[in-house]
């Protein structure tokens, strides 16, 4: 009799484990909500690299900062990315005072959680000048 | 029996329970082995950001100090732009200990990493050259690398005169280069040597100078002086960089 339950029991743990394995398995079926986590995201991070290194290559971009062509600055980076790319660039000085007195951005601020990268330009006037350029990027649904 | 009822009841309690906690055990280990993967991800993604804006941003500071340098500045302007653009990248080091740190080349024709030549010979040289080392500790891994970078603005000249008198037709050609090859110029401004008191009198609208410009480098500059034989030329160039650099020739009659 005693031996009875205690195949009782063994088939009891069996059973547990295949119903965890039932419920961990409805839990990985579940949808995952599209939010993208963008804070982290290492395309995100490549990309604002490779858009920003591409600008200042030959000192392009330093020049236009030191212009104010921040229009022509949101044009570039806009070529630069695809359309679902959301794009906010803040330029600030040696101080961390903000330089742009427009707004640097493919839109109006967004909801969604955006990648943030900050790059250090230098100029190649001939007298010293660096400029702190943040690039924040989400991809927007 | 209504004891053993109430017993097999709370052991089915016990199991869904038991059943909970194997099922959140295994999620974690899911998730942690996601979370470890895209840690890994970031960690190279950094290095080698860090070494592509370090290696472009040192390399707009050299071309910053020779601009000045050339224009008549100070040699010290190279190791003190390196410095400040050294510990700039230490504040913007992108979550990560960075530390970059550089040696001026002296070894001959360069001197504190400042080679300046501008001979009579027709050729002239701006240049600078540097070697850099960066070393960045993230909490992965650890990353060394070494680069040199030489910016280089340099131009040479070939004349010939004609004409009778004092009054010359001078034919200059002029080849622009910087460190990758030709290079094209900014401004270029012509003299010649007055013979009578040694001055240097600049080539302006009287002595109808003409540029043709190849689009590669070279130019072909004609004008007239008033000289006499040769004519002794000087040629100085701005490059797109505004580096400076002069190379002066001395012109024979054709």
């Amino acid at each position: 009799m005693r031996l009875l339950e205690d195949k009782r029991g063994q088939v009891r743990v069996i059973e547990v484990f295949f119903a965890s394995m039932l419920l961990l398995s409805v839990l990985t079926l579940i949808p995952s909500q599209s939010t993208v986590n963008n804070a982290n995201d290492p395309n995100l991070s490549s990309t604002a690299q490779q858009v920003l290194l591409t600008l200042d290559n030959n000192g392009h971009l330093s020049k236009l900062i030191e212009n104010g062509s921040w229009t022509q600055i949101r044009q570039c980076v806009q070529s630069t990315l695809p359309p679902t790319v959301w794009f906010n660039l803040t330029v600030f000085n040696e101080n961390n005072a903000q330089m742009n007195d427009i707004p640097i951005s493919s839109g109006s601020s967004i909801n969604q959680e955006s990648y943030s990268f900050d790059y250090l330009c230098v100029s190649q006037n001939p007298t010293y000048a660096s400029y702190i350029i943040r690039l924040q990027l989400a991809v927007v649904s | 029996m209504k004891v053993g009822q109430g017993n097999r009841g709370k052991s089915g309690q016990a199991l869904i329970v038991t059943a909970l906690i194997i099922t959140l055990l295994l999620l974690s280990a899911v998730y942690y082995v996601l979370e470890t993967e895209k840690s890994a991800v970031q960690t190279q993604s950094l290095n080698d950001s860090d070494f592509s804006i370090a290696k472009l941003g040192s390399r707009n500071a050299m071309i910053s100090s020779l601009a000045n340098i050339s224009n008549y500045g100070v040699t010290d302007v190279l190791t003190e732009d390196l410095n400040r653009f050294s510990s700039e990248l230490l504040t913007v080091a992108y979550g990560q200990e960075s530390d970059l740190s550089f040696t001026t080349f002296n070894s001959t024709p360069y001197e504190n990493g400042i080679w300046i030549s501008w001979g009579q010979n027709g050729s002239g040289i701006s240049s600078t050259y540097v070697n850099f080392s960066i070393n960045s500790s993230g909490p992965r891994e650890n990353y060394h690398a070494e680069y040199a970078i030489n910016v280089t603005a340099s131009l040479h000249i070939e004349g010939v005169c004609t004409g009778d008198g004092e009054e010359k037709t001078v034919n200059v050609t002029c080849t622009v280069y910087d460190e990758n090859g030709p290079a094209l110029a900014n401004k270029i401004n012509m003299f010649y040597l007055n013979q009578t008191d040694g001055s240097w009198l600049r080539v302006d609208s009287p002595n109808n100078m003409t540029v043709l410009d190849f689009g590669n480098g070279s130019y072909s500059i004609s004008f007239n002086a008033y000289s006499q034989q040769p004519v002794e030329v000087s040629a100085q160039i701005q490059d797109m960089r505004n580096i400076f650099a002069v190379a002066n020739v001395t012109c024979t009659q054709i």
